[in-house]
């Protein structure tokens, strides 16, 4: 084996390490190198590790999802599919690069413009329903629902939630995006950097 | 569908149904609704063109918040997926975000068909292989393609 590859190896190992000292997390300096942002376009299963399993299974949680708030920072390229925008589009046709929004270099930057996930058309209609005060639509007259948990925001309203944002403007339910800001410390739909302190719920 | 699914994975499941992703059909099993069984034909003008590829995919209990299971089960020459076929992706790792969907998962899959990538640093012969002579990597991929992705 290269001295390259057991040199990502030996990263990757600190790297888990550091996720396992919570009091490191915030404090970690970004390290603005070009093998760096390289290493963090695709992280890779270290074959290594586990290669003596003949078989995968993969209802059994042998492989804990590796968060590393480092790893969505300001040096990271970050890709974010949105369902239906991409749907529409032929995925063989583009390279993988092109096809993924790459969000730049400065998370303060401005990011770029996400519809917001609509429902389909057999989500009821506000014409069609009680509506009291829930007609909060989305530019293509939909009513707008959350991205996590698809839930449009009359169903969200019955549950006792409420609709969220953030920084960014994404919007979400309260209850998702408490837990997805918790879990992974940025915007599900921009992996902008987010504190619990950022979310805003909206009176609607 | 099952007591105790949640919503979320529902309507997932239905729209998947409903409106499948060209080139990919996704059916979860009958005795378990968080695990589908995928094939994925290969894209055109890649190696895998007229291949068709089973997956199996697996939704943990904490997705969305974590990430699907995916992997290969047809036997695949590429270097981003190993011998065991397991799936070098990053939005299966660190870039998972609970707004992807399975049906997102699935098209990026098949977008790393389309493009493969041994720049990444996975250890193994097949990314050699394909740095080294591009041509002759090509060739093994159409080859294994046709002995173990048609006709399956
Ligand atoms: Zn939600
Ligand atoms: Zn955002």
């Amino acid at each position: 084996m290269s001295g390259l590859v057991s040199g990502r190896r030996g990263r990757r190992r600190s790297r888990r390490q550091r996720n396992l000292d919570a009091s490191a997390e915030q404090d970690e300096p970004i390290v603005l190198d070009d093998s760096v942002i390289d290493d963090n376009v695709t992280s890779c299963i270290d074959l290594t590790e586990t290669a003596d399993d003949e078989f995968v299974d993969l209802t059994s949680s042998q492989t804990p999802v590796l968060i590393d708030d480092n790893s969505y920072g300001a040096n990271d390229s970050s890709v974010v599919i949105l369902g239906d925008l991409e749907d529409s589009l032929p995925a063989h046709r583009r390279r993988l690069e092109d096809r993924l929004p790459t969000i730049g270099d400065s998370s303060d930057e401005d990011l770029p413009v996400v519809p917001i996930k609509v429902p389909k058309p057999n989500t009821p209609r506000p014409n069609t329903s009680s509506g009291c005060g829930s007609s909060i639509l989305s530019p293509e007259g939909n009513l707008i629902s959350c991205p996590i948990c698809l839930d449009d925001v009359k169903t969200i309203k019955k549950n006792n939630d409420k609709l969220a944002t953030v920084s960014c403007g994404h919007v979400f339910c309260r209850k998702c995006i408490q837990q997805a800001v918790q879990q992974n410390g940025c915007c599900p739909m921009c992996r902008k950097k987010l504190k619990k302190n950022n979310i805003v719920v909206l009176h609607v | 569908m099952a007591a105790g699914l949640p919503r979320r994975i529902i309507k997932e499941t239905q729209r998947l149904m409903q409106e499948p992703v060209p080139g990919i059909v996704a059916l979860p099993d009958e005795g378990n609704a968080r695990y589908f069984h995928v094939v994925v034909a290969g894209p055109s003008e890649s190696p895998y063109e007229s291949g068709t590829f089973k997956l199996e995919l697996f939704l943990p209990e904490e997705y969305p918040m974590s990430a699907p299971k995916v992997r290969f089960m047809t036997k695949i020459y590429h270097p981003n997926i190993d011998k065991l076929g397991r799936i070098c992706l990053d939005i299966l790792k660190d870039k998972w975000s609970p707004a992807l969907q399975i049906r997102t998962v699935l098209l990026s899959i098949q977008a790393l068909l389309s493009a493969p990538n041994p720049d990444d640093p996975l250890a193994n012969d097949v990314a050699e292989q394909w740095k080294t002579n591009e041509s002759k990597a090509i060739q093994t991929a159409k080859q294994w393609t046709k002995t173990y992705a048609t006709d399956n």
